[in-house]
């Protein structure tokens, strides 16, 4: 399965980045299976946007065919955008590193959310 | 963490003066309030501010009349009325849209970033306040709303703090959506007029669709029997508990004249005073509603 | 002659103001048309309830995009464009799916312009609704209420502003030929404006393009505070205002001592009655349950008389 992970930095030890529309960056792994195959994408001009910051970082991992995505938070209008792509997503917590992230994708351990876990805004 | 927010539909029926003397309502508490635009509590809380934030609310055009060649493409294209004949943008009824940017046959248009006002975090002797200042005549409210919930939240979980209490702003608009979005309980006071409960009305029916838990309070409750018996009527059928029925009185006035909340103002008076038996019914009328309340926003469903 | 009346805070008095003075002003004989542009929550057409000759109902729409998607190349020029972010365009295996948020865009016509396909074309969707009604309250003029409602759950009022009062404009036209041929009155009209409360975009949307703005204050620290913010937006139009104090009592001089730092004047002063309160409270007009508050506009009446 492909993921996106937000990250605050750009490699497997980083720690997840909980925002997902202002996330610093994401981490795109080709297969959960083999983390050493990843790459990471820069999400600064959505971390900076003052309005629409979901919305376009949603864009930004749909154009990256990802199939699932995990993150700390997603809001309402992001969330609508990756369910009309079939993307899901799941949510991980704490001061975590993207390679225990993963870990835990492996052994089923993170929740998939049906709906948007926080609350929009303007 | 619970978030009551007190809302009206109608303006001026006592939402700051009710919120400032839920002061007592627990002894860890923040307010915010998101009447940004015509803020008030300020007055009777008298905040220290610890931090000032700027609040950019999108961008204007701006034309550079040195470039035009005033072929009127931008101001046939506005929307908004934005751009006179002169070419100059009304920054008032600019919205940023930048279509006056892209038709442009002189690259003479820019897009400015727009500061819109500013945002507080304050010391109070109720606790800390997140406060804001729209700049006049601006618009983008609701964002503003947004960003200053959002921090009480943030100082709230840092604190470990359980109740965030705000004091919203009038109407059913964008500020108020933004008040209402992901907030738990709302106190929408009312008062007995023709006028008081159609707003009153509207504003729960805003509220239904965030599906949140709803009290009412009458204000004002001695100025028309009959729209008291309509408003306890309505409460039933939707099943909304009535706090607190306060009466008509100038004691909220003179408090609020001297910077005070209304316990404040009623502890400090003297015996003597010839206002004293009304004053200490509308305490108790007014501690009870706190009782009520606190009850209502942390009794398990 | 076009006047608002306004204020920053809430329940200063702005909807009994303007529906006494409408009154008093038809009594005069002069024509009224009446705008109750606080969309979020009219109530002037609460007290005007009865002798309706004429009702009408039309449905204000706002300007969204609709996309042909068999023209549509996913090139996103449109959603790259949008400073809202209302919507947004992406391919998922070859179809092509649109996002938009109608609560975002702002009807600006960008993305119209900025689409290569030309996929993109002009769809409405209704915001509110704009009522018009004509009130027989002294047999003769009529009193013509336009209000706007906004819908629950729709945040931007001030669109729903500009069309009401672009509706009443209209009708000012059409009237302005018709009151002079028939004799109607002596063919003058005063639009009173009903302003939301606040100091931003929808009270703003409100009072432009006004002659004269009445600001209603209470002799509060909190009007007070109100006044001095709705004074810089009166300030920011360049447009000329006068000051009501409503439920005045000893207080008064709080709005004294603004009215001096701002050399501005108090029009009129309405004393603080609990028995003005109560006929308010019954959804009655008050200059008609107690005539003896017509002295209290008496000024406000002659300082338009004298513009008019």
């Amino acid at each position: 399965m492909k993921l996106a992970i937000s990250s605050t930095g750009i490699n497997l030890d980083s720690l997840l980045d909980p925002r997902f529309g202002r996330a610093k960056y994401f981490i795109i792994i080709e297969d959960e299976q083999d983390e050493s195959k990843f790459t990471s994408i820069d999400n600064v001009q959505n971390l900076n946007a003052t309005e629409g910051a979901g919305i376009q970082t949603a864009t930004l991992v749909i154009d990256q065919s990802v199939d699932a995505v995990i993150t700390g938070n997603c809001g309402p209008k992001a969330f609508k955008l990756l369910k009309k792509a079939n993307i899901k997503v799941f949510l991980s917590k704490g001061d975590i590193s993207i390679s225990s992230i993963i870990k835990e994708f492996k052994n089923n351990q993170l929740e998939e959310i049906t709906e948007a876990n926080v609350e929009g805004h303007w | 963490m619970k978030e009551l927010v007190v809302v009206s539909g109608k303006g001026g029926t006592g939402k700051t003066s009710i919120t400032a003397s839920l002061a007592s309502i627990a002894k860890e508490k923040i307010f915010v309030d998101c009447d940004v635009d015509a803020a008030d509590l300020f007055l009777i809380m008298n905040p220290k501010k610890k931090e000032t934030h700027q609040f950019s609310s999108g961008s204007k055009a701006n034309i550079d009349l040195k470039k035009c060649v005033q072929c009127g493409l931008c101001k046939n294209h506005c929307h908004f009325s934005a751009i006179s004949s002169q070419f100059k943008i009304d920054h008032i009824k600019c919205v940023g849209c930048g279509v006056c940017q892209f038709v442009c046959s002189s690259d003479a248009v820019s897009l400015e970033k727009n500061i819109g006002g500013e945002w507080y975090v304050s010391d109070t002797r109720f606790g800390e306040l997140v406060h804001a200042k729209l700049g006049v005549a601006e618009d983008n409210s609701g964002k503003l709303v947004s960003i200053i919930r959002n921090k009480a939240s943030e100082i709230a979980k840092e604190k470990n703090i359980d109740l965030i209490v705000v004091d919203g702003p009038p109407g059913i608009g964008c500020p108020v959506i933004s008040s209402l979005t992901g907030c738990t309980d709302i106190l929408v006071v009312v008062e007995p007029t023709v006028s008081g409960v159609h707003d009153m009305e509207r504003v729960i029916k805003l509220a239904t669709n965030f599906k949140l838990r709803t009290m009412v309070c009458i204000n004002k409750f001695d100025l028309n029997q009959d729209m008291v018996n309509e408003v306890d009527l309505y409460c039933e059928q939707k099943n909304i508990k009535i706090v607190g029925k306060i009466p008509y009185s100038s004691v909220f006035n003179r408090a609020q004249n001297i910077g005070k909340n209304i316990f404040e103002y009623i502890s400090g008076i003297e015996e003597t005073s010839e206002n004293t038996k009304d004053s200490q019914e509308l305490a108790r009328i007014l501690f009870n509603m706190n009782e009520a309340i606190r009850e209502q926003i942390f009794k398990e469903i | 002659m076009k006047i608002a009346i306004a204020s920053g805070k809430g329940g200063t008095g702005k909807s009994s103001v303007a529906i006494n003075l409408s009154y008093l002003l038809l009594e005069d004989g002069i024509n009224v048309n009446l705008l109750d542009c606080d969309v979020e929550e009219p109530n002037c057409h609460l007290f005007l309830n009865n002798n309706i000759t004429f009702e009408k109902e039309t449905a204000a729409e706002v300007i969204i995009p609709k996309i042909n998607s068999d023209l549509c190349i996913a090139c996103r020029k449109c959603a790259e464009f949008c400073k809202f972010k209302a919507q947004t365009v992406f391919k998922i295996s070859n179809k092509i799916e649109h996002l938009f948020f109608s609560e975002l865009c702002h009807s600006c016509g960008g993305c119209f312009l900025v689409c290569p396909q030309k996929a993109i074309s002009k769809s409405c969707r209704e915001i509110g609704k704009i009522k018009e009604k004509h009130v027989d309250l002294l047999s003769y003029p009529l009193l013509k209420l336009i209000y706007g409602e906004l819908n629950i759950m729709e945040a931007k009022s001030p669109p729903l502003i500009q069309k009401v009062k672009e509706f009443a404009g209209k009708i000012s036209e059409e009237d302005k030929g018709n009151r002079e041929d028939k004799n109607n009155g002596d063919g003058k009209t005063v639009t009173i404006i009903d302003a939301p409360p606040g100091t931003s975009c929808p009270a703003l949307a409100a009072i432009d393009g006004c002659d004269l703005i009445l600001l209603v204050t209470e002799p509060t620290v909190f009007g007070v505070n109100d006044l001095e913010l709705a004074a810089d937006m009166v300030d920011s139009l360049n447009i000329p205002y006068k000051i009501i104090i409503n439920k005045s009592d000893d207080n008064d001089n709080l709005v004294e001592k603004f009215i001096k730092k701002k050399n501005v004047e108090i029009l009129a002063k309405i004393p603080n009655e609990k028995n003005y309160a109560k006929a308010y409270s019954r959804g009655e007009i008050m200059v008609q349950t107690y005539p003896e508050i017509k002295k209290y506009y008496q000024p406000i009446m002659d300082y338009i008389k004298k513009q008019v």
